[in-house]
């Protein structure tokens, strides 16, 4: 009988807590672990993947790796009473596996649409019984999405836009179609530079000088000023975005990861773009 | 008095390669009992004749009878069982001992490791290479390497019931003189056994000291064939090598020695 | 009779050196199993030896997750990242064995290649979470014989050319493939792409009962296909027509020989993704240990890949959990500067 005491004790504390409503949640993909944070849950997440670890509350959780690589006894080392996960998350197997392990998951689809975002946050506080936080946060977001669509419907241009990720290496590669990045362009009413083509390509001189750019977009996380940045990229400095250093950095998170900032970043990046 | 009848049989083979006839129609028969030489020059189809002989190419025309059986009607492992080869170049394997290379000869007969092994040190121990048994291929000289191949190709035809062949390309090319002469002393005693033996020389003087028969190739031709001593002439020779051979006569063997000089 | 004093020193050498290989292949026999047990009991979730006994005795008083994380998941992971290592041990060692090159790895007839190509078009098409996650494996196996049977067309039937030929048709083919993959991955979406990339950096992740039972069930015909042509690999060590001479029947050992290491890639790279380096490595060490006789080279070249991959595989899941590493990245760091030692070894000898 004392042969499992350790992890009895464990368990027990676990299965007590989720009762207290003091769950081990695990968390993986940007948009559901800032959604959990922002019902309050924050305390209670255990793990979290390697892009939620952007926020103050899970800088310093273990991460459980990339999203799509990952390991199911690695993550109910955690001893995890709940695993939220978006939609990207695998592989497939795994999933079953944690699943099989008799611990919940629940998967939040993730769309490239700032209009589904409502629905992520419902499904994350059904999932936690944060219904009640939930309506605060999306009175907040269906704000924002409400300035957007103002500042979009009130403007009569429809400026261009393209989404510089730089790799490492130096190579500089461009957002096309499918991407996230596409639909936060689209949405906040630009036209996509890079349309073109689908998913992240090399960019091309062409393209520029044939698209002309409004705006960039960077991530907030390259260095150097504007115009270092402008002309380190050949093709770009003829461009409207060249000749009037228009950039616009962002945070990944709110960007690409359509969570409950993203209607805030894409009015930021409609008023940008918009600017005499 | 009935001659024996040849196990190995060539019937008229004529080998095509790139539109180039390189064996025409060439007829021979490997007789049990006698060592065959075949000599001729450079290119005149010697190494061929031995691919078409040992099964590994389809003559064009003409056929190749083992046994009385044609060649193409055994299998692979029927056919090792009553001939064996040695080719002139074989690679070396790597990482395995002389004698699991010897043992190796026995594949066809699929008898136990023990008897293989048996028969393989046999053959090491009369080639006088059993110092050599444990070390690796690899790491042998050019003619250590050949006394091997040639170790290997007897353990093949070793007790195997029937009288079998022995076809030998050029089987002492890397030798010193004495192993040459070792080498084909093993060769010839096998023939004295029972055995068919081909092989294929340079050696004017060596083929004149072991050969019972000759068979001169020349332009994918057989040209002359018989016993040794009627083949060995000073004119034939000279003829078919288009330099001067002269033959200096032994009172005792018959022939002595062999000189050849540039030039008719 | 007395034998030579220096024959009798020759055969005390072959005794040796029989006791010596023997030795060595008991101690793969032996350290297989133990690495097995030993993987068994290392993960992310620490058990004690009390709580992995009560595991193993069937003791009632087991938390159910703990069973499940023990049974569901570690354990067949571990026995998955074995037949994985095994079988890509096997397959290199025979496609070695028939090419005579030390450096030839079982990608060279193109299978892992034709698997790639096939588990990107899962990726394309988006179907890699259909019937339980067997699509994709399907699918990748279906490419790696696919492409080997491209490859028999290109080299009508492996009969026409000699090895030589099979190796450049495998170039080819494998350029071909590479291209097709090439082109895939440039007009995938940004979501297939990166699951598309982390597939060919390999991983055991998805190991389960089931795919271990289906491993299983190409690993033991593909290993008897090359286990009876061990003693015909020996003699291709001579050279195809020497070979042929001793009685091998040398166009259907070629054959056999592939059709097995397809079998035996196929399915592993179907359920672990591209692992490169075990194939090359492992049956490299099973000759060094024990000598070139493919009875051996096999046995020890599929316990060796088994261990390693065991290995690879405990460091994936463990060196930076809770986060997974691709084993593919471990296998390469590790077999990488092995095998520049090997090459620098003044006794290896590399012939192409």
């Amino acid at each position: 009988m004392r042969l499992f005491v350790r992890l009895a004790v464990v368990l027990l504390a676990a299965s007590s807590a989720a009762q207290a409503g003091d769950r081990r949640i695990i968390t993986a993909g940007s948009a559901v672990t800032e959604i959990a944070c922002a019902l309050g849950l924050g305390p209670e997440i255990v793990a979290v993947d390697t892009s939620s670890r952007h926020l103050d509350e899970t800088r310093e959780k273990p991460d459980i790796g990339y999203i799509r690589t990952l390991g199911a006894e690695a993550l109910l080392s955690q001893n995890p009473s709940l695993v939220l996960v978006s939609g990207e998350a695998g592989p497939p197997p795994v999933l079953e596996q944690i699943r099989g392990a008799g611990v919940e998951l629940v998967v939040v689809e993730n769309e490239h649409s700032l209009e589904n975002i409502d629905d992520k946050i419902r499904a994350v506080a059904a999932a936690t019984g944060r219904e009640g936080a939930a309506e605060q946060i999306i009175a907040r977001f269906d704000a924002d999405l409400a300035k957007l669509h103002e500042l979009v419907g009130a403007s009569k241009t429809r400026p261009s836009a393209v989404f510089l990720l730089a790799r490492q290496g130096g190579s500089v590669m461009v957002a096309g179609r499918d991407t996230a990045a596409h639909a936060m362009i689209e949405a906040s009413g630009a036209r996509n530079a890079g349309e073109a083509f689908t998913g992240y390509k090399p960019l091309s001189a062409e393209i520029f000088a044939a698209s002309a750019p409004d705006g960039v977009i960077v991530s907030e996380s390259v260095a150097g000023d504007d115009a270092e940045l402008l002309a380190s990229v050949p093709g770009l400095e003829a461009t409207p975005a060249g000749r009037n250093l228009r950039v616009i950095r962002v945070d990944d998170a709110s960007f690409l990861g359509f969570g409950p900032r993203s209607a805030a970043t894409a009015a930021m990046i409609a008023a940008g773009l918009r600017q005499p | 008095m009935t001659a024996p009848v040849p196990l190995l049989t060539a019937e008229k083979v004529v080998l095509t390669r790139d539109g180039r006839r390189i064996l025409d129609g060439v007829s021979l028969g490997v007789v049990p009992g006698r060592l065959l030489a075949v000599i001729g020059p450079n290119g005149a189809g010697k190494s061929s004749l031995s691919s078409v002989l040992s099964g590994w190419w389809q003559p064009d025309a003409g056929e190749v009878f083992l046994h009385g059986r044609a060649m193409a009607d055994y299998s692979a492992e029927a056919r090792a069982r009553l001939c064996s080869v040695m080719r002139q170049e074989s690679a070396r394997p790597d990482g395995l001992t002389v004698l699991e290379a010897v043992e190796i000869g026995r594949l066809s007969h699929g008898a136990g490791e023990g008897e293989a092994a048996e028969i393989a040190w046999e053959m090491l121990v009369r080639m006088g290479l059993e110092e050599l048994a444990a070390r690796d291929c690899g790491r042998l000289s050019g003619g250590e390497w050949q006394r091997v191949a040639f170790a290997r190709s007897v353990a093949q035809i070793w007790n195997a019931g029937t009288p079998g062949v022995l076809l030998l390309d050029e089987p002492v090319s890397c030798l010193d003189p004495a192993h040459q002469h070792r080498l084909l002393g093993e060769a010839s005693a096998l023939a004295r056994a029972g055995h068919a033996v081909l092989a294929i020389l340079h050696d004017l003087n060596l083929t004149a000291d072991y050969a019972d028969d000759v068979a001169l190739l020349g332009g994918g031709r057989l040209r002359v064939c018989g016993p040794v001593r009627e083949i060995m002439q000073p004119e034939i020779l000279s003829d078919i090598y288009s330099c001067t051979v002269e033959v200096l006569d032994d009172p005792g063997r018959g022939l002595r020695a062999l000189l050849s000089r540039p030039g008719r | 009779m007395s034998e030579e004093p220096a024959a009798s020193r020759a055969r005390r050498d072959i005794a040796s050196r029989q006791r010596r290989t023997h030795g060595r292949l008991l101690t793969l026999v032996v350290v297989f199993p133990a690495l097995l047990v030993i993987a068994g009991a290392i993960g992310a979730v620490p058990l004690g030896p009390r709580e992995l006994w009560g595991l193993i005795s069937g003791a009632p008083d087991v938390p159910d997750v703990i069973r499940s994380v023990f049974w569901d998941i570690r354990v067949p992971r571990v026995v998955l990242a074995a037949l994985v290592g095994g079988s890509l041990a096997l397959a290199g060692a025979g496609v070695q064995g028939l090419f005579r090159n030390p450096l030839a790895d079982p990608g060279i007839i193109g299978v892992s290649a034709g698997a790639a190509v096939g588990a990107v078009g899962c990726f394309v098409f988006g179907w890699q979470g259909l019937l339980g996650g067997w699509v994709l494996p399907l699918m990748a196996f279906a490419g790696g014989l696919a492409s080997v049977l491209l490859l028999r067309l290109f080299n009508t039937g492996f009969e026409g050319g000699g090895t030589a030929r099979l190796i450049l048709a495998g170039i080819a083919l494998n350029a071909m493939l590479g291209s097709v993959l090439g082109f895939a991955l440039v007009s995938a979406s940004d979501n297939a792409l990166r699951s598309m990339t982390f597939w060919t950096l390999g991983s055991c992740a998805g190991a389960g009962w089931p795919q271990n039972v289906v491993l299983l069930a190409v690993l033991v015909p593909g290993a008897v296909l090359l286990g009876r042509n061990a003693r015909a690999l020996d003699a291709l060590q001579l050279g195809e027509a020497q070979a042929a001479h001793l009685g091998v029947a040398v166009h259907r050992v070629r054959r056999e020989v592939i059709i097995a290491c397809a079998l035996l890639v196929g399915a592993a790279t179907a359920l672990a993704g591209i692992i490169g380096f075990i194939g090359l490595v492992a049956p490299h060490m099973a000759r060094l240990l024990l000598g070139g006789l493919h009875r051996h080279v096999l046995g020890g070249a599929f316990l060796m890949g088994g261990s390693l991959l065991v290995l690879a595989d405990l460091g994936a899941r463990t060196l930076v959990a809770p986060a997974e590493l691709a084993v593919g990245i471990i296998t390469a760091a590790v077999g990488g500067p092995f095998f520049l030692w090997l090459l620098k070894r003044p006794s290896t000898r590399v012939s192409l």
